[in-house]
């Protein structure tokens, strides 16, 4: 009576695609908070100068948290097509 | 068939689907009105208006009200499924979701529905007219496999997200972003929800119809119907089951964003998932099993088992009470008119009279996340343990 396959699948499929997501977003949100020099403190010089920022990032993680971002927006926006069935029907 | 009767069902029927929506706001929005990734008052009309819109996307609305679970076709060897039949599960399904809101539980409404149009069927035409086994594969399994599915799954996600953004040098992880994340994952959830629930309500307003002859069998959904459901559904969820909200936003066990946002993408992904590989889950049980998965996922995080338990009562009540509200209504409906009158009065004070009774403890939009620490006084069932809390992780 319990169709174990599709319960199975369901349960597969989701695992699968929920960590997909969250590994993406949490990618993402990890790139945009890696400073400079990990750990790295002011020190003289970067007082004197001016355009040194200790908070900013390399363009590689600016970059890759771009892509991730842009991946979890075409991931919404297959939820959207899942959800609405005029799309898929 | 009285017209008049055709008219209460289908006020009744609108009620139930405002009931829906206040009951189901929260497994959409009670996680980011939790972290405060949204407001209370913007989350709800987030809700209300994807639900709206959820409700005019679906073009196919299946005409069955349980599924198989009563035999509703007379041609069939089944039950005539009249309008006093209906107005008796209907009323039952309204109770008991006010009653459980009274509580602060997220009960399904599916099931609430489920369970009075069954004691309604079984009063009316006997044990025989319910399909056991539908019954079986298509609630009883559901509703246990949904907790442990979404909660398995936010389990994991939970511990995935914290551990990709955790960071060993003491710097900022960032994890406050995770706010901006977590409006479109709850976003997900509540359109989802608008386009399976408000449909719900469209079947049975149909139905009705086709059964009192005012339309012709194997008619579709009329477009005022659709318009109506679509309006008292947004509505209910705008309403805000604030109780139901505290419950699982702050009751189950103490949200942050990461967490909030694993937890949605698991309801959103399990919910998906199971809808369209042929396993329909509960959206209410799925999201509450979320929240208790990412809880017991989170270091330093603890589920507070006692509501957990209090929800998981509810759920296993749920058909039967609401099974046993419907026979109670579906007696009256056999004296006649007279009956549903009764019944439609009888419903009238028990919902007026637990409106009243919330009075007394309102919970708001002002309030739903601000007495936190009170709640959990509340519901605590052992003291913490010292050092084993890592703090605000």
């Amino acid at each position: 009576m319990i169709d174990w396959l599709s319960l199975l699948t369901v349960l597969g499929v989701t695992i699968v695609a929920s960590l997909a997501i969250v590994l993406v977003v949490g990618l993402g949100i990890r790139m945009l908070a890696t400073p400079t020099r990990p750990g790295r403190v002011a020190d003289e010089r970067d007082e004197e100068e001016d355009e040194v920022n200790l908070n900013g990032r390399p363009r590689a993680a600016t970059a890759f948290a771009v892509v991730c971002f842009v991946a979890f927006g075409g991931i919404i926006a297959f939820g959207i097509w899942l959800i609405v069935p005029a799309f898929h029907h | 068939m009285e017209p008049w009767i055709v008219v209460l069902v289908i006020a009744i029927a609108l009620i139930f689907d405002f009931t829906n929506g206040f009951h189901d706001t929260a497994n959409a929005m009670a996680t980011p009105i939790a972290t405060r990734a949204l407001k209370p008052r913007t989350a709800v009309a987030l809700a209300a208006v994807l639900n709206l819109v959820g409700a005019f996307l679906s073009t196919a609305v299946a005409l069955t009200i349980s599924n198989g679970i009563i035999n509703e076709d007379p041609s069939g060897g089944g039950i005539a499924i009249t309008p006093a039949f209906i107005f008796a599960g209907v009323m039952a399904a309204i109770v008991w979701n006010v009653a459980t809101w009274l509580f602060g539980l997220p009960s399904s409404s599916s099931h609430a529905l489920f369970g009075g149009l069954i004691g309604s069927a079984i009063v009316g035409a006997g044990l025989g007219a319910i399909g056991w086994d539908t019954l079986v594969a298509k609630v009883i399994i559901p509703a246990v496999v949904a907790p442990l599915v979404a909660g398995l799954t936010a389990f994991l996600a939970t511990r995935l997200v914290y551990a990709v953004t955790r960071r060993h040098d003491g710097n900022p992880d960032g994890r406050g972003r995770f706010k901006i994340a977590q409006i479109f994952s709850s976003s997900l959830v509540a359109l989802a929800h608008g386009t399976n629930d408000a449909q719900k309500t469209m079947g049975v307003i149909t139905l009705t119809l086709i059964s009192a002859g005012m339309l012709p069998a194997g008619a579709g959904v009329p477009f005022w119907v659709v318009i109506a459901c679509a309006v008292a559904i947004a509505i209910g969820t705008y309403t805000g089951g604030w109780r139901i909200i505290r419950t699982i936003g702050t009751g189950l066990t103490e949200v942050k964003p990461a967490q909030g946002f694993a937890a949605e993408t698991s309801t959103a992904v399990t919910i998906l998932a199971s809808s369209h590989l042929g396993f329909a889950l509960s959206t209410t049980q799925v999201a509450s099993g979320s929240v208790i998965g990412s809880g017991l996922g989170r270091r330093g995080s603890k589920v507070r088992w006692g509501t957990a338990g209090r929800v998981a009562a509810g759920w296993i009540l749920t058909l039967p009470a609401s099974a046993v509200a419907g026979a109670l209504f579906a007696l009256l409906s056999k004296l006649g008119e007279l009956g549903v009158v009764i019944g439609a009065v009888v419903g009238a004070v028990a919902l007026t009279a637990m409106f009243l009774v919330s009075r007394r403890t309102a919970v708001g939009a002002h309030n739903v996340v601000s007495d936190v620490s009170e709640a959990a006084e509340a519901v605590a069932i052992r003291p913490q343990r010292r050092g084993k809390r890592t703090g605000s992780r």
